[in-house]
């Protein structure tokens, strides 16, 4: 009980506390950065353990030959093809001290070649599904079901045309200067009722953080641990 | 033992050699060099010396300034001889020059030299040579060495100023010399505007004694200088010299010098010089007042923070008394947490898996705290229910304490043999190769209920479309409000910001918890309060001029004030 849930709690609230008395006081401002610091420490030794349980998970799928199991074997060698290249540097052209000291990034070496070349590519090719995926998603919300689907259809109806240069050729009606063109109105749209919303969730997010905060700096809230027994 | 000795100072010995055994280049091969040189120039960039043919040793310490007090055109170079005692210093010195060409290398040529007995002088600090080298342009920047010779063998010193925009200024000099021997208007060069005036320093407040911050008032005509910069210069006495601290564009006219840290009480001087776009024309402020950085013992800035934590934190425990004396409490329903228990129910009859993601942030993002706040809540009723549960991770640290966490709800259930560690599995911290590996869980699985809990940005979308397409009930809940719109596009149920963070508390009835709910809905009431006071101040303040209204206002709004620091 005392290593599971009172260090745990006595360490949340001490660095919880010190952290908000280092924005009061200057003397202490820095241990902000101090902090972050042993959390990155933390966060090394914690990736060790991320890889390793990625080579556990796909080890065991191939070893079962579960369903599957292929793309599993696929990433496994992208995965130690990728470590054994970036930490030997192989094709950087070092050799001796200069090729260990040198960073895995280092132009012209192979483990460049694979983050250009591999790597980006398919990260775009994810990023781009993002546009059809955006197409779907508003073909199902801007379905005029009810008073406030239609709201938001015609707000986004003047927001994309308003966008475009379209909006632009259709606001004949309106004079340049008249301010009431369809891109003035996008504008409108954006820059009041639009961003009063965003404001007011900004504003409960803030509360809700300092909220979540002090009831786990005071051990409140011990969800994170799993349960909330005393 | 007396082997291996042996063996590694042969080693170290093949290794110093190729060095040592270097013939004296000849001028094209100089040249290259100065260019090495000059790329590879330190941070500091003072001074550096280089061995080539180094069977003597170079002269030290070598400086270059302007010549002070004359008409520009000539710097002044000073070096000693290598003190190493019983060192064969060269027969002669021999001066070599560069100025930086358009091609963007130092062509150098030599422009002096004599015997070692010439421009010798005794000073208390031993022997000093000085040369001065005159006939130059105060339009370029020059750099030197200075080779000791003997017969074909040499070692030269090389100087080049420091790598910072203060390398190409002026003459060699640099600013600070021609500022520390108050011939300003030498370097002037006939820059149109006039130099900034009424340069102040002063400590920053409200800091741990780490910055001063520079004011000045702009140059007249700063106009006529296309690309005009200011550059700030700071030295511990009022008459130099000054180094370089920084420099800000001309629509600026205060600079903060933050690099006090460590070096508090000690009083600095600065001087504004206003600069064309290439740097070869000055206009140099006066010295300003002397400041020092000083540590202060509270930040006021920051004191609306101390107040809101404090009012808040006594309203939390004011409630939390409240209603462990027994006394019920509102709670608004959140319909989102209202599904959750029917969502894993529909997952059980299905005989399908419920998919948590815990967004993409570590676990030093609060909505990653809630996030898993919410996962133990989650894990201990799907072990209730014996249903499967799968938590991949974009972060190692995310899926060590979501396994920590999902083994105690296990085993607060009494369920603790249907834990195993592959409920909670670490996929890999790219955003996008995450993506990747969540929807081929989804596509492969077919989670009944997918929950998006926690920090989430470009990839929400591709992930709740995918989810959305396998037909399972969603709810996610983020703080991100630029991916809010796309959750609610797409999932069942979105918690909206703030939700996010009571979902915890709802889903405990932890009479602690919904007390502290209720305190941030105090906080909500101070902040409406707020903005409609605020407004009608502001609206009294416009319309009527009263200075009460103004005073007022600018309490108001010093109180909602967020300060950086």
């Amino acid at each position: 009980m005392l290593v599971r849930r009172t260090i745990p709690l006595l360490i949340t609230f001490v660095v919880g506390a010190v952290l908000i008395l280092s924005k009061l006081f200057p003397v202490t401002s820095s241990l902000g950065e101090e902090f972050s610091i042993f959390f990155d420490i933390i966060a090394v030794f914690a990736f060790i353990l991320g890889g390793g349980n990625l080579v556990k998970i796909h080890g065991n799928k191939i070893y079962r030959r579960v369903p599957g199991w292929g793309y599993s074997l696929v990433c496994l060698i992208g995965f130690f093809a990728t470590l054994s290249i970036g930490m030997f540097k192989t094709g950087t052209g070092l050799a001796g001290v200069e090729r260990w000291a040198a960073p895995p990034t280092y132009s012209g070496g192979h483990f460049n070649g694979i983050y250009e070349y591999i790597f980006k590519p398919l990260a775009a090719t994810m990023f781009a599904l993002l546009a059809f995926y955006v197409a779907s998603a508003s073909y199902r919300a801007f379905r005029a079901k009810n008073l406030e689907a239609t709201v938001l259809l015609v707000a986004a109806f003047i927001i994309l045309l308003g966008r475009t240069f379209i909006g632009t050729w259709i606001s004949f009606w309106a004079g340049p200067e008249s301010g009431y063109t369809l891109p003035d109105l996008a504008e409108w749209i954006m820059n009041y009722p639009n961003l009063a919303g965003q404001r007011a969730i900004m504003i409960g997010i803030a509360l809700g953080i300092v909220s979540t905060s002090l009831k786990i700096i005071l051990g409140i809230d011990r969800g994170y641990m799993g349960t909330d027994a005393e | 033992m007396i082997g291996r000795f042996v063996w590694t100072a042969l080693l170290v010995a093949a290794m110093v050699t190729p060095v040592f055994a270097l013939d004296a280049p000849d001028e094209s091969a100089m040249e290259e060099s100065a260019e090495a040189g000059a790329r590879g120039r330190g941070p500091a960039g003072r001074g550096r010396v280089q061995h080539h043919a180094q069977r003597h040793l170079p002269p030290v310490d070598l400086d270059v300034k302007d010549e002070p007090a004359d008409e520009g055109g000539a710097v002044r170079l000073t070096w000693k001889p290598c003190p190493k005692a019983g060192a064969a210093t060269g027969e002669k010195f021999v001066i070599y020059r560069a100025t930086r060409s358009d091609a963007g290398h130092w062509p150098f040529e030599k422009v002096g030299e004599f015997p070692l007995t010439d421009h010798l002088t005794e000073s208390k600090n031993g022997k000093v040579y000085r040369y001065v080298d005159e006939g130059l342009s105060d339009e370029d920047a020059y750099y030197y060495r200075v080779a000791a010779v003997r017969g074909d063998l040499w070692a030269y010193a090389f100087k080049m100023m420091g790598t910072t925009p203060a390398v190409d200024f002026g003459p060699v000099s640099s600013i600070r010399q021609v500022i520390a021997y108050g011939d300003r208007a030498a370097i002037r060069n006939g820059l149109p505007a006039d130099p900034p005036t009424e340069v102040s320093a002063a400590d920053k407040p409200n800091d741990a004694g780490e910055a001063i911050i520079v004011t000045w008032t702009p140059s007249k005509h700063a106009d006529q200088v296309p690309g005009l910069t200011y550059r700030i210069y700071r030295s511990e006495k009022p008459e130099g010299p000054f180094d370089a601290a920084g420099s800000v564009s001309a629509d600026k006219n205060s600079y903060m010098d933050s690099t006090h840290k460590g070096g508090e009480g000690k009083t600095w001087y600065y001087v504004v010089a206003a600069t064309n776009l290439e740097g070869t024309k000055f206009a140099v402020s006066d010295a300003s007042n002397g400041a020092a950085a000083k540590t202060q013992i509270i930040n006021w800035e920051q004191w609306n923070y101390f107040l809101f934590a404090v009012v808040l934190s006594v309203f939390i425990v004011y409630f939390i008394q409240h209603i462990k004396s027994g006394k019920k409490l509102f709670v608004r329903k959140i319909a989102g947490m209202e599904a959750v228990d029917e969502a894993i129910g529909r997952a059980t009859e299905m005989g399908k898996p419920i998919m948590f993601v815990p967004g993409i942030m570590d676990m030093n993002d609060v909505q990653t705290v809630a996030a898993v706040a919410i996962l133990g809540r989650v894990a201990r009723t799907v072990a209730e229910y014996d249903t499967r549960l799968m938590c991949p991770t974009s972060k190692s640290l995310v899926m060590t304490t979501g396994r920590e966490t999902v083994k105690e709800a296990f085993l607060s259930a009494g369920r603790p043999d249907a834990y195993n560690d592959d409920i909670v599995t670490y996929l890999t911290d790219e955003q996008f190769g995450y993506v990747a590996g969540v929807n081929g869980m989804m596509v492969r699985d077919k989670p009944a209920t997918i929950l998006y809990l926690g920090a989430f940005y470009a990839e929400s979308l591709i992930m709740a479309e995918t989810g959305n397409s396998i037909g399972a009930i969603q709810i996610a809940g983020t703080a991100q409000p630029a991916q809010l719109p796309f959750f609610i596009a797409a999932c069942d149920y979105t918690l909206i910001g703030e939700e996010l963070f009571a979902a915890s508390a709802y889903l405990s009835h932890d009479p602690k918890q919904l007390g502290s709910l209720k305190g941030q809905d105090i906080g909500k009431l101070l902040g409406m309060l707020g903005i409609i006071f605020g407004a009608t101040l502001a609206t009294v303040a416009e319309l009527s001029g009263a200075g009460w209204a103004q005073t007022a206002l600018n309490w108001v709004s010093a109180l909602f004030t967020v300060s950086a620091g």
